[in-house]
C-alpha cells in the first residue's frame, strides 16, 4: 500500500459482558482500508466481521464495549471522537448498510421521507423540501429503481426485497460517503439480485471513488468483487493480502477449508470438502492458535499464542507454517 | 389511474387502520355514540333545558315526564332539590368528558415520554422508572386514588392530579416494553449507522411504529378513568357541590331509592352507556390498529 489508509484498524479488541465473564468477540483485529479500495472481510457466523465494523463507528451498545485499539479515520482516532462528533461523522463520511434489507427501513414512512431526513440532517448542502427530494430521486436512480418519482412515495413494504437493499444502498450512499461498509449486503437476497446489487455497489464505488468494505460469509462474493481480503476466524484476522493471490494459494488452512468447501465452476467434479468441527465457544479460547481443534496440519507447537505474520510480501497469515 | 402498475397503491399504515376501522359496525356506532357525548358536553349550556344549579322546593323528587306526576319541561324528573335531573346530566358529561380526555391525554405523554427513554436508553433510567411504576402499580387504584384525595383535598384540579399520577404508570409500561422489541430492528441500527441521535431516534424511528399501541391504550384507559372519577365523587371526595358530577349525582339519590328510583338510576345509566360506548369503541380501534393485541 503506498497511499495512507482511509481506515486503519490496530488491535481492536471488543469484548461482552455476560453473567460468567466477559467474551471477546473481536481480539486484536488489524485491518486497513486504502481510498477507493475495496477490502472484502470472510470469516463464519460469530468469526466478528460485524462486531469489528460496529464498534468503527461506535455502534457496540452494552453489555458490549470496544476495550482497546486504535481506529485510524483519516488519521483521527474514531475512539477519540466526543459522541457528537462520532455523530457527525456516521452517515457523513461512514456509511454503513445492514444485513437485512428486509427489516432495515423503516415501516412506518415512505421512501421519500427516509431519504430526505438523511439529506436534511446531514445538510448536504439543502435545507428541505424541493432540492432534496430532487437529490433523493436522483439517488433511487442511480440506485436503479425503475420510475423513481413515482415509487418515492411508496412505503418500504411496496418493494421486493432487492429493491429495498438498493433503496437502502441509495440512503447509505446520499452524503457521499468516503467509506461505505456493507455488512453481508447479499444475505437476504436471492442469488440472481445478490449479482445485481453488487455489481451495483462495485459500479457506485467507480463513480463515488469511495472505499468499501464488504462483508459476508461468502468467499464467492467477495473473491470476485475486491482487491484484498481479510478472513477472520474466531475474533481474529487469520489472514489478509490480495484477493487473487490469497485465493490462488492460501496461506492459513481455515483459508484452505473455506476454498474447498465452495464447489468449483472449473472443476466441477472437485469433492467439496466441509471444514470439520465447530466455531470454538469464545469463552473457551486460550492463547494458542483458535483453529487448531479443527486444523488438519495442527502440531504441539500450536498451542503457542502466534501472531499475524508476514507470509509473503503483502501478504499476511497468523499460523506458524504460513512460510511454507 | 392511467399506468397499471403491479405495485398496490401507497397507503400509509395510518390509511390502513382507519379502513379497517370504518368497516367494523358496532366500533363506527360506539364511536357516534362517544361524539354525542362529546357534542352535549360541549354545547351543555345551550341544550340543557333548565338550569342545573336552580332549586326549587316543589318540585322536590318530581318524576319523569312519562309517569304521573311529570312533566315535559323537566323530561327526566327532578332531584331531591328540585333541580332538573336531565339538565345536570348533560352538564356532568362536561365533568366525566373532561377529566378522562385531560387525564388520558396527560397521563398518556407523561408515560410515553419516560417508557421511551426507559426502554431506549436502559441503564439507570429504565431501572428508576420501572421500580417507581412497579411501586405504583403495588397499590389498589381506588385505595391510592382515595388516600391521595383525603390528603389533597377535594376538588377538579386534584382529581385530574391524583388521576394522572396512578395513570401514567401503564402507558409507560406498554410503551417501554414496545420500545425495547423496536429498538432491535434493523431500522433502529441503521438509523444509528447514518449518525442520526437518541432523541432523533426515539421520536422519528421507534414512536411512529409503536403510536397505533399507544392509541389503544389510551383510548381504553379513558374508559375506567371515568369510572374512577365517578367513583371518587359518589364518595365525595371528587367534585364538590353544587358542581354536578354522575357519581356525586348517584350518591345524592342513595337516600331516596325507594321512593324516586330515578334520582339515583339515570345517572347511574349514563356512566354505563358512555363507559361501554368507550370500550366498544376502543376495542374496535384495538381490532384495527393493533390485531396482535386482540385475544
Amino acid at each position: 500500500m503506498t497511499a495512507p489508509p482511509l481506515l486503519e484498524i490496530r488491535g481492536l479488541r471488543t469484548v461482552f459482558g455476560t453473567r460468567s465473564g466477559d467474551v471477546v468477540a473481536v481480539d486484536g483485529v488489524d485491518l486497513a482500508i486504502a481510498p477507493g479500495e475495496c477490502l472484502g472481510v470472510v470469516g463464519e457466523s460469530g468469526s466478528g466481521k460485524s462486531v469489528t465494523f460496529h464498534s468503527v463507528l461506535g455502534l457496540v451498545r452494552p453489555p458490549g464495549r470496544v476495550e482497546a485499539g486504535e481506529i485510524l479515520f483519516d488519521g483521527r482516532d474514531l475512539r477519540r471522537l466526543r459522541p457528537d462528533e462520532l455523530r457527525a461523522l456516521r452517515g457523513r463520511e461512514i456509511a454503513m448498510t445492514m444485513q437485512d434489507a428486509l427489516t432495515a427501513l423503516n415501516p412506518a414512512f415512505t421512501v421519500a421521507t427516509q431519504l430526505v431526513e438523511t439529506l436534511v440532517a446531514h445538510d448536504v448542502g439543502m435545507r428541505t423540501g424541493r432540492a432534496a427530494r430532487d437529490k433523493a430521486i436522483e439517488m433511487l436512480r442511480l440506485v436503479g429503481i425503475p420510475e423513481p418519482e413515482r415509487r418515492i412515495d411508496d412505503y418500504p413494504h411496496q418493494f421486493s426485497g432487492g429493491m429495498r437493499q438498493r433503496v437502502m444502498i441509495a440512503i447509505a450512499l446520499a452524503c457521499r460517503p468516503r467509506l461505505l461498509i456493507a455488512d453481508e449486503p447479499t444475505t437476504a437476497l436471492d442469488v440472481t439480485i445478490q449479482a445485481q446489487v453488487l455489481d451495483l455497489l462495485a459500479e457506485m464505488r467507480a463513480t463515488l471513488g469511495m472505499g468499501m468494505a464488504l462483508i459476508s460469509h461468502d468467499l464467492g462474493v467477495v473473491a470476485e468483487r475486491c482487491e484484498r481480503i481479510a478472513v477472520m476466524y474466531a475474533g481474529q484476522v487469520v489472514e489478509t493480502g490480495p484477493t487473487a493471490e490469497v485465493v490462488a494459494a492460501p496461506r492459513h488452512p481455515y483459508t484452505r477449508g473455506l476454498l474447498r468447501s465452495i464447489p468449483s465452476l472449473e472443476d466441477p467434479d472437485r469433492p467439496i470438502e466441509p471444514i470439520a468441527g465447530q466455531v470454538p465457544d469464545p469463552s473457551t479460547l486460550d492463547a494458542g492458535c483458535r483453529f487448531r481443534p479443527r486444523c488438519p496440519i495442527a502440531e504441539a507447537g500450536c498451542a503457542t499464542p502466534i501472531g499475524l505474520g508476514e507470509a509473503s510480501p503483502g501478504r499476511r497469515a497468523r499460523c506458524i507454517k504460513a512460510a511454507a | 389511474m392511467s399506468t397499471a402498475s403491479p405495485v398496490p397503491a401507497a397507503e400509509s399504515i395510518l390509511a390502513g387502520n382507519l379502513r379497517r376501522f370504518a368497516a367494523n359496525r358496532s366500533a363506527v356506532l360506539s364511536t357516534l355514540f362517544v361524539l354525542l357525548f362529546a357534542v352535549l358536553a360541549l354545547a351543555a349550556p345551550w341544550i340543557a333545558p333548565q338550569d342545573p344549579y336552580a332549586t326549587d322546593l316543589l318540585r322536590r323528587l318530581q318524576p319523569p315526564a312519562w309517569i304521573d306526576g311529570g312533566e315535559w319541561a323537566y323530561p327526566l324528573g327532578c332531584d331531591g332539590l328540585g333541580r332538573d335531573i336531565l339538565s345536570r346530566l348533560i352538564h356532568g358529561t362536561r365533568v366525566s368528558m373532561s377529566i378522562g380526555v385531560v387525564v388520558v391525554l396527560a397521563s398518556t405523554v407523561i408515560g410515553t415520554v419516560l417508557g421511551l427513554v426507559a426502554g431506549y436508553r436502559r441503564g439507570l433510567a429504565d431501572i428508576v422508572v420501572s421500580r417507581v411504576v412497579d411501586i405504583l402499580l403495588g397499590f389498589p387504584y381506588l385505595i391510592f386514588a382515595i388516600g391521595l384525595m383525603a390528603v389533597m383535598g377535594p376538588g377538579l384540579a386534584n382529581i385530574v392530579f391524583v388521576l394522572v399520577v396512578k395513570e401514567w404508570v401503564l402507558p409507560c409500561r406498554v410503551v417501554r416494553a414496545e420500545t425495547l422489541a423496536a429498538r432491535e430492528m434493523e431500522y433502529v441500527e441503521a438509523a444509528r449507522a447514518l449518525g442520526d441521535g437518541a432523541a432523533a431516534i426515539m421520536l422519528r424511528e421507534i414512536l411512529p411504529n409503536i403510536l397505533s399501541t399507544i392509541v389503544v391504550v389510551a383510548t381504553f384507559r379513558m374508559a375506567s378513568i371515568i369510572i374512577v372519577e365517578a367513583s371518587l365523587s359518589f364518595l365525595g371526595l371528587g367534585v364538590q357541590p353544587p358542581i354536578p358530577s354522575w357519581g356525586s349525582m348517584v350518591a345524592d339519590g342513595r337516600q331516596f331509592l325507594l321512593d324516586a328510583w330515578w334520582v339515583s338510576t339515570l345517572p347511574g345509566i349514563a356512566i354505563l352507556v358512555l363507559v361501554l360506548a368507550i370500550n366498544l369503541a376502543s376495542q374496535g380501534l384495538r381490532d384495527a390498529f393493533d390485531p396482535g393485541l386482540r385475544q
